[in-house]
């Protein structure tokens, strides 16, 4: 079952070479960086941003999950053709990755893709839009491993 | 009356439900809410709108390891590759149920959107690329006899795109906000949402 924590690809690893004390610190500082990096506080203002979708329904931490190795995500409305919804993986400026990724959107009640452009090497996060308005309606966004 | 009545429970029963895919890697995702594809009533009358699909099939036609179709929650075995531009190249995958369009842009990456096929009867089209960065990529499918549509584009001239294999391509710059084109039943027009990042 794949992970839906914002650490889950990593905590893998973590079991691997079982050093718990390192991995906390790890963890600890990641949550910063994730928190910092990720949040809708530091979105572009733009016609469509990441994170301005008012919840991702059954996968909350999807908005600031799975920042490593992505290969791909999807997304969707619970409605048909109100909202505009985005998919995105995008490489992370700070690092990981490099491989060109495409943000895909569309008025669809089904599942919108992105795919990086070579398997488990970009970061970022599936997110969903709504033209940054807040919406009633519920988004769904999961990633692949 | 008794089929609109049909149609409407099938996707309220949808909307309850609970869909399941398994990803590349074997894992299983639960997906809950949104409507499954399965659930959807089939609209084989819709497909046959798009001769693409009934076209002899070629190796071309495969959709590409990089766009990954075992993503997608289509019979992949019906795609067929409906165009090829500077802009990059896309992909028609449909079912009774389920229209797929995948893009490969010639920039990188790949991108995938689908509808339910009872949904699509004049097609669909969407974006793929961040306005931010100065274009974005619109392509999309349309039916039979179609041979251009018009990209709208806020703030600037409309731009015209030419059809080939029921679908088009183009690298348009600014904010697309729909695509239109006019047939023998009149003015179609598709919304087109465009992330700028």
């Amino acid at each position: 079952m794949a992970s839906r924590s914002c650490f889950g690809g990593l905590s893998l690893s973590f079991a691997r070479i079982g050093a718990l004390l390192t991995a906390a610190v790890m963890v600890a500082t990641l949550a910063s960086v994730c928190a910092s990096t990720f949040s809708p506080s530091t979105a572009h203002a733009s016609f469509f941003t990441f994170c301005s979708a008012a919840s991702l329904g059954a996968y909350p931490n999807d908005r600031c999950a799975h920042s490593v190795s992505r290969q791909y995500a999807w997304t969707r409305s619970s409605v048909a053709v109100t909202s505009g919804v985005c998919a995105i993986v995008k490489t992370d400026a700070g690092g990981f990755g490099g491989n060109a990724t495409a943000p895909a959107c569309d008025y669809t009640d089904q599942w919108v893709y992105s795919y990086c452009g070579s398997p488990y090497s970009c970061n970022g996060y599936p997110t969903v839009t709504n033209n940054g308005q807040s919406s009633p309606y519920q988004f769904y966004a999961a990633a692949n491993f | 009356m008794l089929k609109r009545i049909a149609v409407a429970a099938a996707i309220v029963a949808a909307a309850a439900g609970v869909g399941t895919a398994v990803s590349a890697n074997g894992d299983s995702t639960s997906r809950s809410g949104p409507p499954a594809a399965a659930d959807f009533p089939s609209a084989p009358g819709n497909l046959a709108r798009f001769s693409a699909l009934k076209s002899a099939r070629t190796s071309a036609d495969a959709l590409p390891d990089a766009l990954h179709p075992e993503s997608l929650e289509v019979d992949t075995s019906t795609s067929r590759k409906i165009t090829s531009r500077p802009a990059g190249s896309a992909w028609i995958t449909a079912d009774d149920k389920l229209t797929c369009l995948s893009v490969q842009p010639s920039g990188g990456g790949g991108t995938a959107s689908c509808h339910s096929t009872y949904s699509v009867p004049h097609g669909f089209g969407y974006t793929t690329g961040d306005a931010s960065e100065g274009a974005v990529t619109v392509a999309g499918v349309v039916p039979d006899a179609v041979d251009q549509v018009v990209v709208h584009i806020k703030g600037a001239a409309d731009q015209k795109v030419p059809v080939s294999r029921n679908g088009y391509i183009a690298e348009v710059k600014g904010s697309p906000t729909s695509v239109s084109y006019t047939d023998a039943s009149g003015e179609h027009s598709w919304p087109l949402a465009a992330f700028n990042g």
